[in-house]
């Protein structure tokens, strides 16, 4: 450095900007290309020769020249531009001027940057304009390729052993194009020759050379043809290699494989998503057992008695073992083999993940059973408070009672029931029917009997764990144990109402 | 080392040849900054050329390109510096800018030895593929915290040296070395050559000029 001090000069040119150029710039023009890919290309593009010396003087004059003219033309659409975007002032469209004029990328920049700022415009869908593409396109290789089908076909269902025979019917099936023009193969461009001969493609007919064909093995091309393979017992003799193959152009091929893979996409169905179904379908057995079990454990806690304890043990249990089978074959995806850091393995560590998620959130965070103490405590306390309801009910109706004359209620209501229990003994014999046999007839009450025939079912229900059904029967369970109540009541008061009648 | 960097902005701001330094030579080199992402490629940079430090300094997308011109003796050195992102996503960009380039920096930050590993990688890489009269420093960047160093300044001394490349600890915190660095550079580069590498544009004015200092 020798005293010399290299940056304290004013003289010098300052060639540093004040702007920092960032981004996906070009090397050569240092446009902002925005993006890795853009720029690649652009850089392959545009500046492929430019380490040719004389190459690059000229491009720079043309470059810079065309600088100018951009930059002018920049200039104008900046102009135009600040007039739309309501955000600029004019300190900016100033700035921006400058920054035009300062360096091209630098403008180029700011035109993009008042792009982003433009507001979501007209869309329109282009699924139908792809489709019209699409589909002609599908349907010519989807023809083209059953053309060659159909001629395998006719070339593999009587193929001669021998090779000069084979050479024949595989002529007459698919005529050969005629060689004695062709100098080049087609597709390697390479000259035929004495050592280099002509083939053809047996399903087109098309000329390559040696290189350039491919070969179908004769047992895929009869499963490709849907032939048995009895047939092919002959042909599996052949000794020679090439002999038991068909030799195809590229092309041919392509097509056929990708049938070939088109079909066994659509028919094969891998462990992975077998094992993957049963884990959905048991996900989807198990979400309304979670909501009926918190519905049975709200009830319980609000000492209702429609459900008992047991059976949120025995839901809790079902839904313990579901939440173990669904561990099981989650697990047992893990253990199917794939390639390490393949799609296939995320996949399976995503189904696994999410797995163990659903058992974590949905199942394990379930509710512990409540004591059974606490349950009897609520019960009871739920017991002695409808009691006390049911008391100060009755106190009011003996009381209403009292104030009305008594004479002629008991004559009234006694009617009323006699007509009450007639039609119920009609409509519940019908519903009984079935069951009527295994109840003892004993109870002559057809309510009695109702009774009966609902705790049956819902017996039958807990036992089936359908809890839906268990919690409609005990629902109406009381109801008919309630009427049952309010009778006998009104039947002992209305004998206590009639002794007092009769004694008088 | 008195050396005291210019500030940023100082000039007239257009990026204009130096037609009007005719008294002196003068010559353009293209000169790009490699090494794993967060070594300090942009800080140092920016310390070079804007005098300035941001302890929080933001992570570089693509690159980025910023000039700084010197004067060396009787020559202005004009630096066009491509600041490379370090991230490994953006590996594939680098080649593009190494190519034709006449200096490289080479950065790693000496409390990571990893960050050493990947500078030596990118010296192998430049010697493989750019232009082989480059001249390649190595820069131990984050000197300032040398008490918590991994990377000792002998191991990189010596690989510097058997690799045939400048190398200095630096810090863009403190501005230790850092205009060294690049003084060093430009001392070792061609200056009177009329082909200044592959890829140069033709300057207004050839460095056959007569010879005054420009410094004061």
């Amino acid at each position: 450095m020798s005293g010399t001090n290299p940056f304290d000069s004013d003289e010098e040119p300052s060639a540093s900007n004040d702007e920092i150029l960032e981004g996906f710039l070009c090397p050569m023009c240092r446009a902002d290309l925005k993006s890795i890919d853009y720029l690649t290309e652009h850089f392959a593009r545009q500046h492929a020769e430019e380490e040719d010396a004389l190459k690059s003087v000229f491009k720079d004059i043309f470059s810079k020249a065309k600088k100018k003219i951009l930059n002018n033309f920049e200039d104008e659409r900046e102009r135009v531009a600040p007039a739309s975007a309501a955000a600029s002032s004019p300190a900016a469209s100033a700035s921006n001027a400058s920054a035009a004029r300062t360096s091209n990328a630098k403008s180029r920049h700011n035109i993009y940057s008042q792009l982003t700022k433009q507001s979501v415009g007209a869309e329109r869908r282009h699924l139908e304009y792809f489709e019209s593409v699409r589909n002609p396109r599908l349907e010519r290789y989807a023809s083209e390729t059953n053309k060659l089908i159909i001629r395998l076909h006719r070339l593999l269902k009587d193929l001669p052993t021998d090779a000069v025979q084979r050479k024949q019917h595989e002529q007459q099936t698919v005529p050969w194009l005629d060689g004695s023009s062709v100098k080049l193969c087609p597709s390697c461009a390479k000259s035929f020759h004495f050592a280099r001969r002509q083939h053809h493609c047996r399903l087109c007919g098309g000329i390559m050379c040696n290189d350039c064909s491919r070969f179908l093995q004769l047992e895929n091309a009869m499963q490709l043809a849907s032939l048995s393979s009895t047939r092919s017992d002959p042909l599996q003799q052949l000794q020679h290699h090439e002999d038991r193959a068909i030799r195809l152009c590229q092309h041919c091929l392509w097509l056929l494989d990708t049938r070939q893979d088109m079909h066994e996409s659509r028919t094969c169905h891998p462990l992975l998503a077998k094992v993957y179904d049963e884990i959905r379908q048991l996900q989807k057995q198990v979400a309304p057992d979670l909501e009926m079990y918190a519905k049975i454990i709200n009830s319980l806690l609000d000492g209702e008695s429609i459900f008992t304890l047991a059976d949120a043990g025995a839901l809790r249990g079902k839904i313990g073992q579901v939440a173990e089978t669904i561990d099981l074959r989650s697990k047992r995806i893990l253990t199917i083999h794939s390639e390490p850091g393949s799609r296939e393995e995320a996949l399976k560590k995503a189904i696994r993940l999410s797995c163990v998620q659903m058992i974590k959130e949905r199942m394990l965070s379930l509710p512990p059973l409540p004591d059974e103490a606490l349950i009897k405590q609520i019960q009871e306390r739920k017991r002695m408070e409808t009691e006390q309801r049911i008391l100060t009910e009755q106190r009011m109706a003996m009381e209403a009672y009292e104030r009305y004359g008594a004479a002629t209620q008991v004559g009234v209501s006694m009617e009323n029931r006699n007509f009450a229990q007639g039609s119920d003994l009609q409509s519940l014999n019908n519903w009984s029917a079935p069951q009527a046999s295994t109840i003892k007839s004993s109870v002559d009450d057809p309510l009695i009997e109702q009774i009966n025939i609902i705790k049956g079912y819902i017996k039958q229900a807990r036992q089936d764990m359908n809890f839906d059904v268990v919690e409609t029967l005990e629902l109406n369970l009381r109801e008919l144990q309630r009427e049952v109540y309010e009778r006998q009541r009104q039947s002992s008061n209305s004998s206590k109402a009639t002794t007092p009648q009769a004694n008088s | 080392m008195a050396t005291t960097p210019r500030s940023g902005g100082s000039g007239s701001g257009a990026a204009q040849r130096p037609n009007g330094t005719s008294q002196n030579k003068s010559c353009q080199f293209k000169l790009v900054l490699l090494g794993e992402s967060a070594v300090g490629k942009s800080s140092l940079v920016l310390r070079f050329v804007k005098g300035q430090f941001h302890e929080y300094q933001e992570s570089t997308i693509g690159a980025a390109f910023l000039t700084q011109t010197i004067c060396i003796e009787d020559t202005v050195v004009k630096f066009e510096i491509w600041d490379t992102a370090g991230q490994e996503r953006y590996h594939s960009l680098a080649p593009m800018y190494y190519r034709g380039a006449q200096a490289a920096i080479v950065v790693y930050d000496i409390q990571n030895q990893d960050s050493f590993q990947r500078a030596k990688t990118w010296v192998k890489e430049l010697h493989k593929q750019a232009s082989p009269n480059i001249v390649i420093a190595l820069a131990g960047n984050k000197a300032d915290l040398s008490n918590i160093r991994v990377v000792e300044f002998d191991e990189a001394k010596q690989y510097a040296e058997e690799n045939g490349l400048l190398f200095m600890e630096t810090s863009a915190k403190t501005g230790m070395n850092v205009n060294d660095i690049f003084l060093a550079i430009a001392k070792k580069l061609p200056k009177n050559d009329n082909n200044q590498g592959s890829v140069i544009k033709p300057n207004g004015n050839e460095p056959t000029q007569t010879t005054n200092n420009c410094c004061k």
